[in-house]
């Protein structure tokens, strides 16, 4: 596994490591980013927009006995029309629309919302998906917080059930008018506080049939979880938890209790390494109860496990709940076309179940520690090589996301002799389905050609620390490990999703010198096949827009939370007269790496006009959590320079020397930036700050090595940060040095070639042990007067 | 082991491999160390902070909750009076603020304190603290300390010096309500619950007025089978609250049986701005729920719990922001406590004041006493989705029962 901390949040502040591991080890984290999103691109299951909608013409029948006709267009939209009859309002009435839906709230009612009536009754959209239209339901379906008396004096409702000051109750929509003229005779005589309240009743809330779609939350705060709001009495039952395990004999468990109205009323644990039959005091609601169910403690690790489930189970009274295993099903994903060579297999189960208020239990898809100790986690070291889990339905409340893991290894799952990798991601979502035995086809895998180097060194290289990937998921992100201490060279490496569509990859590869290479974050179609070179040529910025989220690793679970891995940042921007510019760390060949390096040097400077106008010392790179450079600009076209000197601590030997020069002005063009890439502030747009990037593309051996006395053709690319268009006019000469940087060769002209890379050649000398480094320098400039000096100390090794 | 809130996934596994969260009694030097200036008597500084004062090691702590905290910091010297009255509390702080006519009251009682295992110590902290505090020697013409074991003998259980402040802060805070009245502590063989069982009969059977176990042990199924040793009436028997709202989803023995005066925490301070003169709200790690086993007795309030017991019936203050004074070897000399058994100990000292000979019981006269205690209003000490079994409101509540001491009138 590989673990690289990288940007949070464009503006928050540096954590601290030690807070870092600490809160790593308690699970707090570091918070979501805080940044404003630009608009998701990548719809998700929140909003009405993803429903399907209810396309056609309703009627639905409001708690006032007021009618209306709804007619819901293919696209979701919500036209809504007064129905002649009903309800005491006279034709007043208000109407918005929240989150799609929309809302009409008669007159009469609008002193009782936030207080005594739930603003919910009156979203006709989410009635209708409820099915609590006229043409398929006569009643409404309410919670009267009140004694039972008191409900039922109500006009038009009929209690149904009742507990202590609750009761359950509909409205029968033909006597409705009567329950409209009510509250609007009870608002007529009240006065002062009373004006909006019901004598004896505390509160009507909506209660969502079942099978219902759960109701989008209320836009009123005073509408939030009843027992809080009103400052209620919750009944407290006991809840008792017993076990079977596969073998059929009394299981021991691991897992979790949880209220999922709010985990902060009520959530308990199962301990490792796991406990019998145990008994909770829990306060009246719907829980979800999660266990590792084993036929022994987990100590033994010969004992057998299925992760059960039950996710919504009411306690109303004392409650007995029996988790048994025998119901749970194989996970058991196989390759259709499986390789000759045998495969190493590796598996894991995630599924958070998340309160209606927020909280989390469970295992996230990176919670390789939490894994571990619910037993969802397998391989031969583990000594529990098959995973099973009970099938479950969608739940109602809160919600619950389950996602299987499967990676296969030919020949060895790490080290020199591993073959071909195959990363299986099963993001069942919702539920867990009752058969877990998918069966993946060659043409449903992307295929990911690689190629790794070493880093140029006097030393024999160690190889590779790994070649790993990280996947995102609408509901988590996970390290999709295996590829560990690889060969060196070309190899071949698959990914599938269920989800293509709304699953991103990201490849990485630590070097030989442990430092992290990352790639781009980016959707993998079946059948597709890309190419990607790791670790080629030495050091240089990365072009790449900084991403907002990171993906931070911890023992208890994820550190950070990536729900939008797609969001950058721009990377060197101007808003007014502050450019904001990400010293991001450094890529290889390929522009838009970058990496996470702790810096044996680092010095940032920058002058307006000639004149030094920010000096960042030596705290100009912040490895781990880059922060922006905010650089301060001229109110008026300037001219700028921008150095930055650079040696990581893992490969000192070879510092990097960047020295941009950019005109920029207020009234540059604004940047056109994708939906997924944000200006520094958010809310504003930004203009582009010209930086020139220089990437080296040369002909080297696995080692970083050329051969000595040869031709060679030193080759480049020079482009603009990632979602600039790409420069023009760009000229280039080069400059050799063996000597690390003491003289320096003429600088001879580049020639552009066909690909857009430049070259230029020139003749190795023959090696010896002064002469055996080739330190490079490039100049470039663009049509638009903009230029870059890239200058890396030994950037490859002659052979000898 | 109750989580308060859980946001993240990772705190289910910090749950999941907590067994019994691993006690650590300060050593001197450590706490000496931690609490760094604030043990250099700044004025201005809060007092030393507590750590759990039990034993480190798990195995040693038996079955036992570990609900008592202590800091250090004083040596040789009481600790000095940090920022406007936020104490270490003396007993005369207790005394005023819960307006105890202590000089007056308590002569001819006894209150037994209950611990595990031995302190060698104890009769001397518990002579440091009086002298400190101005009340009366136990000397030969005031014999007001005695120690046995839990059959009445003088020969004590093995001493423990990780369990030793239990001992120290129970006869110290009963001497704070009552100095008049006499001490007597019974050390139990070990922390289970029989050995608990067995020196409360046994500070009963020597005519104790009041009896508080330091400790408590979790809820079990067939609790029920133990009960009748913490019954026995006249002699009053007070136990700790516990720690934390609805802590692992059940109560703790023996504050849950019906027959025992279950004491929250509170947390108290001077304040001027008020017409009591002290300002005392819910503490919020004080303890509170359901019983899972226990019923609830006739004289409580049907509530959240239904049919079951609620904890707590009554409350003094345990807060570790408002820490009261002790004198302990184990703390290198003057320190501070609090947790709930300090609360108990007080109260049980207040029993002990109040001398009551009745034969209604305990339970039963404090509900109805309202008028003599003061109603804690204000505080919380977990989520229950606003009611009163977590949140201090007027009348009856769960983190603080019915109030705090005002005079003995409801013991």
């Amino acid at each position: 596994m590989t673990i690289h901390h990288r940007l949070g949040s464009p503006r928050l502040p540096r954590l601290a490591t030690a807070g870092l591991v600490l809160a790593l080890a308690l699970a707090a984290g570091a918070a979501p980013a805080a940044a404003a999103p630009p608009l998701d691109p990548t719809p998700h299951a929140a909003g009405p927009a993803t429903r399907a909608p209810e396309t056609g013409t309703s009627t639905v029948t409001l708690l006032t006995g007021d009618r209306f006709q709804v007619d819901i267009d293919e696209r979701g939209g919500q036209q809504v029309s007064r129905l002649p009859g009903g309800g005491p309002a006279g034709g007043t009435f208000s109407q918005f629309t929240i989150g799609g839906d929309t809302y009409v709230v008669p007159s009469e009612v609008v002193p009782y919302l936030g207080k005594t009536i739930d603003l919910r009754l009156f979203n006709v959209g989410y009635l209708v998906r409820a099915k609590l239209d006229d043409e398929r339901s006569a009643t409404l379906p309410v919670t009267v917080r009140a004694g039972r008396a008191q409900a039922e004096a109500l006009p038009a409702t009929s209690v149904t059930a009742a507990t202590g000051n609750a009761a359950t109750a509909t409205v029968t929509k033909k006597e409705a008018p009567a329950l409209g003229r009510l509250l609007a005779e009870t608002w007529r005589g009240a006065k002062g506080d009373a004006v909006g309240t019901l004598p004896g009743i505390e509160r009507i809330e909506l209660a969502a049939p079942k099978g219902a779609p759960e109701p989008p939350p209320s836009p009123l705060a005073a509408d939030a979880p009843a027992a809080k709001a009103s400052g209620g009495e919750l009944s407290y039952y006991m809840l008792t938890v017993d076990s079977i395990a596969r073998d059929g004999t009394p299981g021991t468990m691991i897992g979790a209790v949880q209220n999922v109205s709010d985990g902060a009323l009520a959530t308990f644990a199962f301990t490792y390494p796991g406990e019998g039959k145990k008994s909770f005091m829990v306060p009246e609601g719907t829980y979800s109860i999660m266990a590792s169910v084993l036929t022994a403690p987990a100590t033994d690790l010969t004992s057998e496990t299925a992760l059960v489930i039950e996710p919504e189970v009411r306690v109303g009274a004392d409650t007995s709940v029996v988790l048994d295993a025998r119901k749970a099903v194989r996970y058991r994903p196989t390759l259709a076309s499986p390789p000759q060579a045998p495969l190493i297999r590796s598996e894991s189960l995630s599924f958070v179940r998340t309160s209606a208020a927020g909280d989390e239990t469970g295992v996230s898809p990176s919670g390789l520690i939490a894994g571990f100790t619910w037993r969802t986690y397998s391989d031969p070291v583990t000594g529990s090589p098959d995973l099973y889990v009970t099938p479950t339905r969608p739940v109602r409340k809160g919600d619950f996301t389950f996602t299987g893991f499967t990676l296969l290894a030919e020949n060895a799952d790490s080290g020199p002799e591993m073959g071909a990798t195959y990363k299986l991601v099963f993001a069942y979502g919702d539920a867990v389905p009752g058969r877990l035995t998918p069966v993946v086809r060659k043409s449903e895998l992307a295929a990911v050609r690689s190629t790794l180097y070493n880093t140029a060194s006097d030393a024999a290289s160690p190889g590779p620390v790994s070649r790993a990937s990280f996947v995102f998921l609408p509901w988590g992100w996970s390290d999709v490990s295996h590829g560990f201490l690889p060969a060196a060279g070309e190899r071949v490496d698959y990914v599938y999703s269920t989800r293509p569509d709304e699953t991103y990859w990201q490849h990485v590869m630590a070097a030989d010198t442990n430092e992290v290479i990352l790639g781009e974050r980016r959707k993998l179609r079946p059948g597709q096949e890309i190419r990607e070179v790791w670790n080629l040529g030495p050091r240089t910025p990365s072009a790449a827009a900084t991403y907002v989220q990171e993906t931070l690793l911890g023992v208890g679970g994820p550190g950070s939370r990536v729900d939008k891995p797609w969001l950058q940042v721009c990377l060197a921007c101007r808003q007014g007269s502050l450019g904001t510019v990400y010293l991001n760390g450094f890529a290889d060949s390929a522009p838009l790496h970058s990496t996470s390096e702790a810096y044996a040097t680092s010095r940032t400077t920058f002058y307006r006009d000639g004149k030094l106008a920010f000096d960042l010392g030596t705290g100009g790179y912040t490895p781990y959590l880059p922060m922006p450079l905010s650089l301060p600009l001229a109110p008026r076209p300037a001219d700028y320079r921008l150095v930055w000197d650079f040696a990581s601590r893992a490969n000192s030997q070879s510092p990097s020397r960047t020295e941009w020069t950019f005109r920029s002005g207020p009234r540059d063009a604004a940047a056109a930036l994708p939906r997924t890439v944000q200006c520094a502030e958010s809310t504003r747009p930004c203009s582009f700050l010209p930086l020139l990037f220089v990437h080296w593309n040369l002909s080297l051996g696995l080692d970083s090595r050329a051969r000595a006395g040869q031709p060679f053709e030193v080759a480049f690319r020079v482009s603009r940060q990632e979602h600039q268009a790409r420069p023009t006019g760009v000229r280039a000469t080069v400059e050799v040095s063996y000597d690390d940087g003491r003289t320096w060769s003429a600088p001879k002209t580049a020639t552009p070639r066909r690909d857009g890379t430049f070259s230029a050649p020139i003749t190795h000398p023959e090696y010896s042990e002064p002469v055996r480094w080739v330190s490079l320098r490039v100049k470039a400039g663009a049509g638009d007067g903009s230029t870059v000096t890239q200058t890396n100390i030994r950037a490859y090794r002659l052979a000898s | 082991m109750r989580t308060r809130r859980w946001t993240k996934l990772g705190g289910v596994v910090a749950t999941l491999l907590t067994t019994i969260t691993p006690l650590t009694l300060l050593t001197p030097s450590a706490a000496a160390a931690s609490i760094g200036a604030a043990s250099i008597g700044a004025a201005a500084a809060a007092p030393p902070a507590t750590s759990p004062a039990c034993p480190k090691d798990a195995k040693d702590t038996g079955p036992a909750t570990c609900l008592l905290r202590a800091g250090t910091g004083g040596g040789d010297q009481p600790l000095p009076r940090v920022t406007a009255g936020r104490g270490p509390l003396t007993a005369g702080d207790l005394q005023e603020a819960y307006r105890l006519p202590s000089d007056w009251l308590g002569g001819g009682q006894s209150v037994a304190v209950v611990t595990p295992y031995d302190n060698p110590e104890a009769g001397d902290e518990l002579a440091e603290y009086r002298k400190a505090n101005g009340m009366p020697p136990c000397d030969a013409d005031f014999p007001c300390f005695k120690k046995i074991n839990q059959r009445g003998g003088d020969t004590p259980p093995a001493p423990s010096p990780a369990w030793a402040v239990h001992s120290s802060v129970g006869l110290q805070l009963a001497a704070a309500a009552c100095p008049n009245c006499k001490l007597l502590l019974v050390q139990a063989d070990d922390p289970s619950l029989a050995s608990m069982a067995a020196a409360v009969d046994q500070a009963a059977a020597q005519g104790a007025t009041a009896v508080v176990p330091m400790w408590g042990v979790a809820e079990y199924d067939g609790q029920n089978a133990l009960a009748a040793h913490f019954d026995h009436a006249p002699t009053t028997v007070v136990a700790p609250s516990g720690a934390g709202f609805n802590s692992g989803g059940r109560q703790i023995l023996p504050t849950a049986y019906p027959s025992v005066i279950a004491v929250g925490g509170t947390q108290l301070y001077r304040d001027p701005a008020t017409t009591r003169g002290w300002n005392e709200s819910a503490w919020r790690d004080t303890a509170s729920g359901c019983s899972m086993y226990a019923p609830r007795p006739a004289w409580q309030p049907a509530g959240a719990c239904g049919s079951r017991r609620t904890v707590a019936d009554v409350a003094a203050v345990a807060s570790s922001d408002t820490p009261v004074q002790v004198y302990s070897t184990s703390l290198g000399g003057w320190g501070t406590a609090a947790g709930t058994p300090v609360a108990a100990a007080f109260i049980a000292g207040v029993y002990g004041l109040a001398g009551t000979d009745s034969a209604v019981p305990a339970g039963k006269r404090l509900y109805a006493a309202s008028p003599y205690l003061n109603d804690i209003i204000a505080g919380s000490n977990g989520a229950c989705g606003g009611g009163k079994i977590c949140t201090a409101v007027r009348g009856y509540d769960g983190p603080s029962g019915m109030g705090t001491p005002n005079g003995t009138g409801a013991f």
